[in-house]
């Protein structure tokens, strides 16, 4: 292989392109956001406080006493509204410890289903319609490419999501987290095991094409 | 001197062969999907504050793999591998250096053959992002399509490298 007609060429190919992305990185790197803001810890289960540990079950309640609602639609249609189920057994520390920063179990994201908490489902389209969190919201990667997606827009920035996807080692609620994110929602979680853990749990779930 | 030699060829004949022609459509196909990928990973499709495409779908994809990069390696592969990925693909369609150009992609799939493998032998479930947020011939999802589209890439970038003179080039002779 000829050097001055093949090595050399190619490493100022790369030397170039190198160079001019370096330049572009300089340019752009606040655009670029690596991980995610770990929200604060998440609620305990409701009707259940840390100390004492046996507390009996209470409805929700917002903070004024009234009885929390999941916001409707921008088009008055209301949300699925899920059934309290404030029986919930909280969480081991050994489970809690094994997860990343950020990311909830099944039975926490339970807790937040309860306390009326917006559920975020970032898998695809098609796979949403087959199977859902009751009164789950879509919003996969593809739909934030034209902007956010109506609900997104629309609702109040101060609610709790819990963002899930297929479980396991998919990325989608990660990614759609960050989008989220950046979209001005301050406290989002990911439900590690994702819909597969929710539904083997025997939660409430729900199929059809549902909103976005 | 005699008139003679002006009808002769120079030394280095640059006159490319029949390899050099049977080069061109792989040039231009090979060419224009690394430029086509490497838009797909520069340009955002969304001017919004939130968007999956461009280099911040790019720098996920990345982290996705899971390879252990600390957040300046990724941030440096993000914006570097697309522009590497332009400048080979515009000069491997212009015919400059073209085999030198050539040899760069096949580095670079090389590379990406090997991430892959390592998707799949860790059982991770994540998208490729060969082409940016796009797929045009196999599922989102890494697996074996990717591979065997990898390596027809491959084995056409090394079938440039390996002539000597190509035709419809600007410059034949790098």
């Amino acid at each position: 292989m000829s050097v001055s007609r093949v090595i050399l060429p190619a490493v100022l190919v790369i030397a170039i392109g190198g160079g001019i992305g370096l330049a572009d990185l300089a340019i752009r790197n606040e655009k670029v956001k690596l991980g995610r803001t770990v929200p604060p810890p998440p609620p305990p289960p409701l009707g259940r406080e840390p100390e004492p540990p046996v507390v009996e079950p209470v409805a929700p309640a917002s903070n004024d006493g009234k009885p929390v609602e999941k916001p409707a639609m921008p088009d008055g249609e209301p949300t699925v509204q899920p059934k309290a189920d404030p029986a919930v057994t909280p969480p081991t520390p050994k489970a809690v410890a094994s997860l990343p920063p950020g990311h909830i179990t099944i039975e926490q994201g339970k807790a937040l289903f309860d306390q009326n908490s917006i559920f975020v489902d970032a898998r695809k389209s098609e796979v949403y319609a087959e199977g859902h969190v009751a009164g789950a919201f879509r919003a996969d990667m593809a739909s934030f490419k034209s902007g956010d997606p109506r609900w997104v827009a629309n609702f109040p920035k101060d609610l709790t999501l819990v963002v899930y996807c297929s479980g396991g080692d998919c990325d989608e609620s990660e990614h759609v987290a960050q989008l989220l994110e950046a979209s001005g929602f301050k406290t989002i979680y990911v439900m590690h095991d994702g819909f597969p853990g929710w539904k083997a749990a025997g939660h409430p779930i729900e199929t059809g094409e549902g909103q976005e | 001197m005699s008139r003679t030699h002006t009808n002769q060829l120079p030394a280095g004949n640059i006159r490319p062969g029949l390899m050099g022609w049977v080069c061109v459509p792989l040039r231009l196909i090979l060419g224009g999907l690394f430029a086509y990928a490497a838009y797909n990973k520069l340009v955002p499709e969304s001017a919004g504050p939130a968007t999956s495409s461009g280099p911040q779908g790019f720098a996920w994809t990345i982290e996705a793999f899971k390879l252990g990069l600390p957040d300046w390696a990724v941030r440096g592969a993000t914006f570097t591998t697309p522009w590497i990925e332009l400048v080979a693909g515009v000069l491997l369609i212009v015919g400059v250096w073209t085999r030198g150009s050539a040899l760069v992609i096949a580095g670079m799939l090389g590379v990406f053959i090997a991430l892959l493998l390592s998707v799949l032998a860790r059982d991770l479930n994540v998208d490729c992002g060969c082409f940016g947020d796009m797929s045009p011939f196999c599922p989102d999802k890494v697996g074996w399509c990717h591979i065997v589209q990898d390596v027809a890439m491959l084995a056409a970038a090394v079938m440039i490298v390996a002539t000597r003179r190509h035709a419809l080039a600007l410059c034949r002779r790098c």
